[in-house]
């Protein structure tokens, strides 16, 4: 028992995950439907969406899914018909009941609390879309038929088959004699919904002189319209089960389900083709050619097969069949391909290369001090391919960052509804790849940055043409690999960040000093301080002044950069700049007195020997630029013994560049960061510790805080600023 | 359970009262049968019928598969009809039936 109701979790989790994909698959189509861009495939698509999903959700029995989706795919299939049309108010309706029964899937798999109140209200709002709601709502839409029949007749005659639940009864000889009554049973099932069809099975019915009438004799197929469960329709046949053949066949099963089951019951071929008629999937004449054809054919081919080859079974449950099936095939190719590993088995692996990695250095750093040329040789093959094993484990836990962009549409689509904006989303560069913890934690900040934009960046459309811009605007999501981390980019179009304002608004609750000489871009990062807002009106989405600060540490806690450029009146981008891992990079390892650093290797442009006559100055000239230059030794307060000649380290960091003076350069070392222990979390300038080669711990250096430090202190040098960067101490 | 065997003038006639359920069909049968020997062509009134069930249902049948004799069910009360319709008979039985306007 508990092997089966193992597996019908284990179906259960498959139909969630195939329900999410369907839904997803649904709103893609609804929104580029709102786009104008919809076509025949895309109706037929999103109609089988809904259908496949009722269907699935009625075999696990799941009622209100069905009761709900029923409704909608009742909606789709007259747009499919073209009977209805698209417009905005019914894109919203359905992407609301799209996130409706995403929300009712969510709650059965959490087991929570099913909203039928919510289900009922789409429910009344969709049945005055198909015209036969109440008459109160009867004046919003006009149907062009009065009364809207789910089962639309098909060219063909009768209704369509998979709407509804067939069951296959043969009784046990003896039921009669043990006081159960078949047809009462049957009756019985008019609890559950309709009976749409019965068809009396008597073949097996003797001549009257050899007949026993306390023997059943009879047989039962039955078409029932119903929204209960298997489970309910089969406690009907509870007390007959054992005896009896009882085949529960649920609505949208496949055709070739369907006769396989009809062959498999006791009967000839002429009660298969009546029941097939009965449920109006074919016409008499159709089967008889079949048949016909069925008796030529040696190898015996199914019916339903011949029927199909013969297109006799209308197009449509064809092309559900087909596409059900292509769909498993292809979902089976993916699982072949794709091996499911749990995280924290992908983290351990990822946590022992980082030893081997550390373990390979330390023994190349012992071979190199021993004068041995081939077994220095054999270090270094050893190296390399200790390297590509590292870079092949963080491949592993890549993922691209589409996952996170997919999100989007629906967001910017409901945002500018709900701000009567006009706004396009335009993504580029999904395919960039980022570590899988990444992904996770870039979400909410991302979230934030693009309705920040939609609300704050982009004008209304008066605004908009006021200033010869298109009333549309656009927000776009970029991402970019550039020198070891990857750039996500929100950018809008629209009036930019107002320099003074935030200037203003920043001198006002004290921010910045009055005469403090900013740059524009320190100007804008201002906006990311806590509790700054310049927004005159509090929205919902944004405006109060929390979220940006929170943005900015979430990126922070990632090793992260936030950076902002505004061109004004023309648009805004925000840049967050990510590490691609958290695990291991590839640094640059320089020693200060006693003490080793590592800077991380993609950072360092060059190294140059400090000029001997530079004395206290903080900046030197290189190539007729400024280039300004921090001491290692002086920040840290490191008073091991000084190298005579020392030398500059130059590091830029999204196009700044900065100096840091060290005593020895080591070179490249690969590194993995091991966190800093909470006791050193507030120590700055300083993003993590490593353990190199000869066994000792490094200090894995911030670059991003050391150059903004520079940029401020070159700047300082001019205006004699009062203020105070947090992150370094003088 | 009672069954009445009455001559007419052309063919006979039995009159069934009581009830034709899984209790009676046997009794019922062999009544029958009995009367399907001395005639060809029978008329079985069902107006007493009280009750019916699947077994009576299925006698029904079982009586129409009679080679060379011929018999009409008449006078299905409003219990039979109910069950030859949720059956889906009314043709395989091929007898006329009259369904009250309230039953309709």
């Amino acid at each position: 028992m508990n092997n089966g109701s193992d597996a019908v979790a284990q179906a259960l989790g498959t139909f969630m995950e195939e329900a999410g994909e369907l839904l997803a698959q649904m709103e893609d189509i609804l929104l580029r439907a709102e786009n104008g861009v919809c076509g025949k495939d895309d109706l037929n698509a999103l109609f089988r969406c809904a259908h496949t999903i009722k269907g699935s959700g009625g075999l696990f029995g799941l009622d209100e899914v069905v009761r709900f989706t029923h409704v909608v795919e009742n909606v789709l299939d007259r747009l499919r018909k073209s009977e209805l049309h698209f417009d905005s108010d019914l894109i919203s309706l359905l992407l609301e009941c799209q996130d409706h029964i995403s929300n009712l899937i969510a709650a059965i798999a959490e087991n929570g609390e099913l909203s039928i109140t919510r289900s009922d209200e789409l429910l009344a709002r969709l049945q005055a879309v198909l015209g036969n709601g109440g008459s109160s709502v009867a004046t919003t839409k006009p149907a062009e038929s009065g009364e809207f029949e789910p089962e639309v007749t098909a060219s063909g005659g009768g209704s369509m088959g998979p709407d509804h639940w067939h069951l296959s009864l043969r009784f046990g000889r003896k039921v009669l004699q043990d006081g159960m009554d078949p047809l009462a049973f049957i009756n019985y099932l008019n609890q559950f919904g309709t009976l749409v069809h019965v068809e009396t099975v008597a073949d097996a019915l003797p001549d009257f002189a050899e007949a026993d009438p306390e023997i059943c004799y009879l047989g039962f197929e039955v078409a029932l319209r119903s929204t209960a469960t298997k489970a309910e329709i089969e406690s009907v046949f509870e007390f007959v089960q054992e005896v009896s053949k009882i085949v529960i066949l649920p609505p949208q099963s496949r055709i070739s389900e369907y006769i396989e089951l009809i062959e498999s019951q006791k009967g000839d071929v002429e009660r298969i083709g009546e029941i097939l008629i009965a449920c109006g999937s074919v016409t008499a004449h159709e089967l008889e050619q079949a048949l016909e054809e069925q008796e030529h054919q040696a190898q015996r081919e199914r019916i339903g097969d011949i029927l199909i080859d013969q297109g006799a079974i209308q197009q449509v449950v064809v092309e559900a069949a087909a596409d059900k099936q292509k769909r498993i095939e292809e979902r089976r190719s993916v699982e072949s391909k794709t091996v499911k590993v749990p995280a924290e088995r992908l983290d351990a692996l990822i946590d022992r290369v980082g030893e081997l990695v550390i373990a390979g250095v330390g023994t190349h750093l012992q071979i190199s001090r021993i004068d041995r040329p081939e077994l220095m040789e054999s270090a270094e093959v050893l190296l390399s391919l200790v390297e590509d094993i590292r870079d092949m484990a963080l491949r592993l836990r890549m993922v691209a960052i589409g996952e996170v962009f997919s999100r989007f549409p629906r967001v910017v689509r409901d945002v500018s509804k709900e701000l009567g904006k006009d706004i396009e989303l335009v993504i580029t560069g999904a395919e960039s790849e980022l570590d899988k913890s990444m992904v996770e934690k870039i979400g909410d900040p991302l979230m934030h940055l693009v309705r920040n934009s939609m609300d704050h960046g982009i004008e209304s459309a008066e605004i908009r043409l006021a200033r010869g811009k298109p009333a549309k605007g656009i927000v776009e999501l970029n991402a970019y690999h550039e020198s070891g981390s990857i750039n996500i980019e929100v950018k809008d179009d629209g009036g930019g960040l107002d320099r003074e304002r935030i200037l203003k608004k920043a001198i006002e609750s004290g921010l910045v000093a009055p005469d403090e000489n900013l740059s524009d871009q320190e100007i804008y990062r201002l906006i990311l301080a806590p509790g700054f807002s310049t927004a005159e009106k509090v929205t919902s989405l944004s405006g109060r002044g929390v979220g940006m600060d929170v943005v900015r540490s979430n990126i922070e806690a990632l090793r992260g950069t936030l950076d902002i450029d505004s061109v004004p009146g023309r648009s805004t981008t925000m840049r967050l700049c990510l590490p691609l891992t958290l695990a291991i990079i590839d640094g640059f390892h320089v020693g200060v007195g006693n003490s080793h650093f590592i800077i991380p290797l993609d950072m360092v442009v060059e190294c140059i020997e400090l000029p001997p006559d530079i004395g206290e100055m903080e900046y030197l000239e290189q190539r007729n630029e400024a280039l300004p230059f921090i001491r290692l030794r002086k920040i840290f307060g490191e008073q091991g013994p000084a190298h005579p000649r020392p030398r500059v380290i130059v590091v830029r960091f999204d196009s700044r560049r900065a100096g840091l003076v060290v005593d020895r350069i080591y070179g490249k070392c690969q590194t993995v960061i091991k966190p800093l222990g909470p006791l050193f979390a507030d120590v700055p300038a300083v993003s993590g510790s490593t353990i190199i080669g000869n066994g000792e711990v490094g200090m894995i250096l911030d670059v991003p805080a050391l150059v903004r430090h520079c940029a401020n202190a070159a700047r300082r040098k001019t205006t004699n600023s009062s203020i105070k960067p947090a992150s370094v101490t003088h | 359970m009672s069954v009445q065997i009455e001559q007419l003038g052309q063919g006979t006639r039995a009159i069934l009262a009581g009830e034709l359920t899984i209790y009676t069909v046997a009794e019922i049968k062999a009544a029958l049968g009995e009367a399907m020997e001395a005639d060809n062509e029978i008329e079985v009134d069902l107006s007493g019928v009280t009750e019916i069930d699947t077994a009576g249902l299925q006698l029904m049948l079982i009586v129409k598969r009679n080679p060379g004799k011929e018999v009409r069910f008449v006078n299905h009360p409003a219990s039979v009809l109910r069950l030859i319709d949720l059956a889906n008979l009314g043709g395989a039985l091929g007898d006329p039936l009259f369904i009250s306007a309230i039953e309709s």
